[in-house]
């Protein structure tokens, strides 16, 4: 098997017929995206239903891709794409959904070698800053998630969620100061 | 130009995030991927496939219309051919005082072979044709019970169906106790007409004997008709003589191949006057249309006795022939000049009767 080269890379093999290589690709991107997708669904199946949908469009557009941009940036626009068609058929904003009861958030995977202890101040941590995106606006909750989970620049995130350059960069920094200030006391 | 970041926050949120997707969407997701491509991996013999499933009857749909069509088409020609177009027709009123017969007529086409004999029953009232005074009997030769249909003019002799002689059977007895058919004439093209009468009763087993009585009985028929026709002859000249013209009887003969005219108008007693007689005459005719076209042994009608045509022709009745007034003048100076000064005003009587504002030529209004 080759070597995973760049995502476009992996991608234009992908569309010459590798299988493999969208394996590759996959196996990059599922957990990003999918915690993406995740952190602003109101549930589960419907993050997993976004999720599918995603990735089954970018199988679909492979005899048309072409690699002008990043591939993670193309993802995530398809991803910020689906997402709002979500949120149309919902009628209501990401921002304003609250989680489902029944649908408590994803633990955060163990560390073996941590203790009990240790376990339980990451389990309480990420309880706090998921907390804490769920209460910044949606927009600024997008913007952290594209840079944290998928990498982006300022410019990529402005290019996939479609607005100018200086509001993706007011949106994030609008978001780091709320994080921060909610998670004050984890300093 | 560096964006807005924060390290210890960065830290902390991944830590935080290590939730995965479940692996059953992982797995639908990748057998997704794995078959996109697939096609293009078996390219030649996956398309198939996709061109295979079509229902049998889609496929053959076309030549099966082809075949049902070329079938149809040969099955309607072949029934066309071996049934032809029959037509019967009947230029008398049925006559009750005559046993209707069986008569088949054959209208040949223009390519004289083929046609079907079509059998048209008659009701056959046998008590009442007992009681039928027989007219000109003894000019009808006994008919030896043709045991088939014949055909004038045909080619090919053949027994009538099991309908026809069911039919025709009871009727035997009638024609032998000299009973003369109804006749019947077909109308048909000129020179493709073919008459046959289907003498009843008979149940020949073989062609061969069909023949055979076909032979015999045309013979007579042939003397007999013969006969008739001299008689016919001098009765007219007898008729003639004795000023009685009469129309013009002008009959076709396919046999002679041409037009037998001016034929001698016989005596009241031998024209046909009914049904009954002009089937009578039709019966001594028939001996040609019972032999095969062509046949040697069975020479035409019209060839044996002396032809009619070669008479003397007589003046036609006042009227008669003489279809214009410059007819009807030249008619009368020609009886003029032979001296029949009678026949002539007589003419001329019926020309002024017939067209009163016809302007007379001098010579004849000087001698009205």
């Amino acid at each position: 098997m080759n070597a995973p080269g760049p995502d476009e890379e992996l991608m234009l093999r992908y569309r010459a017929g590798d299988a493999a290589a969208f394996e590759a690709l996959y196996g990059r991107h599922k957990g990003g995206l999918f915690r993406f997708l995740r952190r602003q669904c109101a549930s589960a199946s419907a993050a997993e239903e976004l999720f599918q949908e995603a990735w089954i469009r970018v199988i679909d557009a492979r005899e048309r891709y072409e690699a002008r941009a990043k591939f993670s940036t193309w993802l995530y626009t398809i991803a910020h794409n689906l997402l709002m068609d979500h949120y149309r058929r919902q009628g209501r904003r990401g921002v304003e959904e609250s989680l489902d009861d029944d649908d408590p958030p994803a633990e955060p995977i163990a560390n073996p070698d941590d203790g009990p202890e240790r376990v339980f101040d990451r389990k309480r941590q990420a309880e706090r800053i998921l907390a804490a995106l769920d209460a910044i606006p949606d927009v600024q909750r997008e913007a952290f998630l594209l840079q944290q989970e998928g990498g982006l620049s300022v410019e990529e995130i402005a290019s996939a969620t479609g607005v100018p350059f200086e509001t993706a960069k007011s949106r994030l920094r609008y978001a780091l100061a709320k994080l921060r200030t909610c998670l004050e006391d984890l300093r | 130009m560096t964006d807005p970041r924060d390290p210890l926050l960065d830290e902390a949120y991944r830590e935080s995030a290590r939730d995965e997707p479940p692996r059953s969407l992982d797995a639908r997701i990748l057998a997704r991927a794995r078959e996109s491509v697939a096609p293009r991996e078996e390219a030649p013999s996956e398309m198939w496939p996709l061109r295979r499933p079509q229902h049998w009857l889609m496929r053959w749909r076309v030549p099966l219309a082809v075949a049902a069509t070329l079938l149809v088409s040969a099955t309607i020609t072949l029934m066309i051919q071996d049934t032809g177009v029959d037509v019967v027709l009947e230029d008398a009123p049925p006559d009750d005082r005559f046993p209707p017969p069986r008569v088949t007529e054959r209208r040949a086409d223009r390519g004289g072979e083929t046609a079907g004999p079509l059998t048209k029953p008659m009701p056959a009232e046998a008590g009442r044709s007992a009681e039928v005074p027989i007219p000109a009997a003894e000019a009808i030769p006994k008919v030896p019970e043709p045991p088939f249909v014949m055909m004038r003019g045909a080619d090919e002799l053949r027994p009538p169906p099991a309908s026809a002689k069911r039919e025709t059977a009871p009727a035997g007895p009638e024609l032998q106790a000299g009973a003369v058919p109804a006749p019947s004439r077909a109308v048909v093209p000129p020179g493709s007409r073919s008459e046959s009468f289907s003498a009843p009763g008979s149940q020949a087993e073989s062609a061969l004997s069909m023949r055979d009585a076909a032979a015999t009985r045309e013979r007579e028929l042939r003397e007999s008709a013969g006969n008739d026709l001299e008689r016919s002859r001098r009765s007219l000249d007898v008729a003639s003589s004795a000023k009685a013209p009469t129309p013009l009887t002008k009959a076709e003969s396919p046999e002679v191949g041409g037009t037998v005219s001016a034929l001698p108008a016989p005596p009241t007693s031998a024209i046909p006057q009914t049904p009954a007689e002009r089937a009578t005459v039709q019966l001594q005719r028939a001996p040609s249309a019972e032999l095969p076209r062509g046949s040697a042994a069975a020479p035409p009608l019209a060839a044996a006795p002396p032809a009619p045509a070669a008479a003397e022709p007589i003046p036609a009745a006042p009227g008669h022939g003489l279809a214009t007034p410059e007819a009807f003048v030249e008619r009368i100076r020609e009886l003029r000049r032979a001296g029949r000064e009678t026949e002539a005003r007589e003419l001329l009587e019926e020309l002024v009767r017939k067209y009163p504002a016809f302007p007379l030529p001098d010579d004849l209004r000087a001698r009205r």
